[in-house]
């Protein structure tokens, strides 16, 4: 039960929770609260030392952010 | 190994992923072959269009060059159920499930109908929203019991796998592919091109199959 | 009181049920598509508590699938919208469109990568290749990228054939695998990156 585990489960709930209730809300907002889960689940991985799951799931978080990113950008233009 | 479909006939081994070939799951293995071969080798149907008024009608030939996209998408989704009809390992099943539920949304993806896009896209929800339950029960089989390998589960005199595994693996597969729990994939079917969007069909029955088979045997 | 994968257990369990409650509240389908991101995260999370080596060769295919997932759903939904003609809005950044430091930077990149080698290597040179897309945009055809990308990835399976069948011959599995995963990253990620750069002329 070392900090990180500890750290990271805080951070999954409260990430959750902010992200599925996002106030105000709009899509930029979600999407921006999309990234404290993420590091959450980064830190819960971190404690386990599972090193190529931490690189690969930050690889393609930044690989899903840029999805969505698009998609919001083509909804409302900037 | 004896599972409910009976001692297995083949083994076939990949290093730790063993699939198996009971007479239960070599009986659906053949069905997804040959509809995968159906698939392959027919023409896609002429639509058909009744006068009004009378007892004529005319066709519209569509060559396979249109409907390519659906074809491969069907070709690979009879692939995927190849799998998961066979496959000893439960990640690899739930690997193929999800597979299986990505190919469902590319049949009917290319379609111009703007309902069966929006029915395709809430069945696209669902089945990622299914993959959730299949990844979290096989993981909580490989926590509590050590392996992965069906084969070895099912070697046990008391069966290691808690209920609840079990109970996520089957909310998986229902997510995914059972069409009459939700009516977003029973629309899809409006989408022309047959017989590529009954590999949709076919593909939920056969995963619904196995995973009853799974989750006895383990 | 409980061990730790209990605890862990329960805290990812509850971050699933909140983000699944959202979604099943929820009417809008960008929000749902956005929920969907989130909902993969407890997924990746249990899979993640099992703490051995075989929680990473596990999450692996996990994160493939979802977003795999998440690309094919976005696309339906721009389709289904009818948003595929909008153009995107674009900040005109001078020091990224006409000054030498994106160049530099993504061959920083690419060279890093290309010394790593494997799935990281490939990532770290495809990041490379994509900023440089995204900063200059594209006039050639990809098409022979492609070509390379998908006999790699082909080499890369190969290999594996090869540590499964004949394993004397380990070291050109190796050098095998890491090239052709290289590769393919590569490819996979500057396609990714032509969708922002500007298109071709």
């Amino acid at each position: 039960m070392n900090p990180e585990f500890i750290l990271g489960l805080i951070l999954l709930l409260i990430g959750s929770a902010v992200s599925a209730f996002p106030r105000p809300k709009n899509y930029l907002i979600q999407l921006i609260n999309l990234e404290i889960p993420g590091w959450g689940l980064l830190l819960v991985m971190l404690s386990y030392n599972e090193a190529l799951a931490l690189f690969t799931f930050g690889g393609v978080s930044a690989l899903s952010t840029f999805i969505l990113v698009r998609v919001i950008e083509k909804r409302r233009p900037i | 190994m004896s599972s409910v479909g009976g001692t297995p006939l083949f083994l076939l081994e990949f290093g730790d992923i063993v699939m198996y070939f009971t007479p239960y799951t070599t009986s659906l293995f053949i069905l997804a072959l040959v509809f995968t071969c159906i698939v392959i080798l027919s023409r896609p149907e002429n639509q058909l269009d009744i006068i009004f008024g009378s007892d004529g009608y005319y066709t519209k030939e569509t060559e396979v060059e249109e409907l390519r996209f659906r074809r491969f998408m069907s070709i690979a989704c009879g692939l995927a159920c190849l799998g998961a009809t066979v496959t000893g390992d439960v990640f690899d099943f739930t690997l193929f499930v999800s597979l299986v539920g990505i190919t469902n949304v590319g049949i009917v993806a290319a379609v111009r109908s703007r309902h069966v896009q929006n029915a395709a896209f809430q069945y696209g929800i669902v089945a990622l929203a299914g993959t959730v339950p299949l990844f979290g029960g096989a993981a909580i089989v490989a926590a509590t019991n050590g392996t992965l390998s069906m084969i070895e589960l099912s070697a046990r005199t008391m069966s290691g796998v808690p209920l609840i595994a079990k109970a996520l693996l089957t909310l998986g597969v229902m997510g995914e592919g059972m069409a009459p729990f939700y009516a977003a994939k029973a629309e899809m079917f409006r989408a022309p091109g047959a017989p590529y969007v009954i590999m949709c069909s076919l593909s939920s029955l056969l995963i619904f199959l196995r995973v009853v088979e799974v989750i006895i045997t383990m | 009181m409980w061990e730790e994968y209990s605890i862990g257990l329960l805290g990812v369990l509850l971050c699933g049920v909140i983000a699944f409650v959202a979604l099943a509240i929820e009417k809008d389908d960008l929000h749902r598509l956005l929920l969907i991101d989130l909902v993969e995260i407890p997924s990746l999370g249990i899979v993640a508590l099992l703490a051995t080596d075989l929680a990473e060769a596990l999450i692996l295919p996990g994160l493939v699938v979802g977003i795999a997932e998440l690309l094919a759903l976005s696309q339906i939904y721009l389709v289904k919208e009818g948003l595929k003609e909008q153009p995107e809005g674009r900040l005109h950044i001078e020091v990224i469109e006409y000054a030498d430091a994106p160049l530099i930077l993504s061959l920083f990149l690419v060279v890093y990568g290309i010394i790593l080698s494997g799935f990281t290597g490939g990532g770290v040179a495809g990041l490379g290749v994509v900023f440089y897309f995204m900063s200059r945009g594209y006039k050639e055809d990809l098409s022979l990228l492609e070509a390379a990308a998908g006999i790699s990835w082909a080499i890369w399976i190969v290999s594996f054939f090869v540590f499964m069948f004949l394993p004397q011959y380990w070291l050109l599995a190796v050098f095998g695998a890491g090239g052709g995963i290289l590769l393919k990253v590569i490819a996979k990620m500057s396609l990714v990156g032509t969708m922002w750069g500007r298109s071709h002329e």
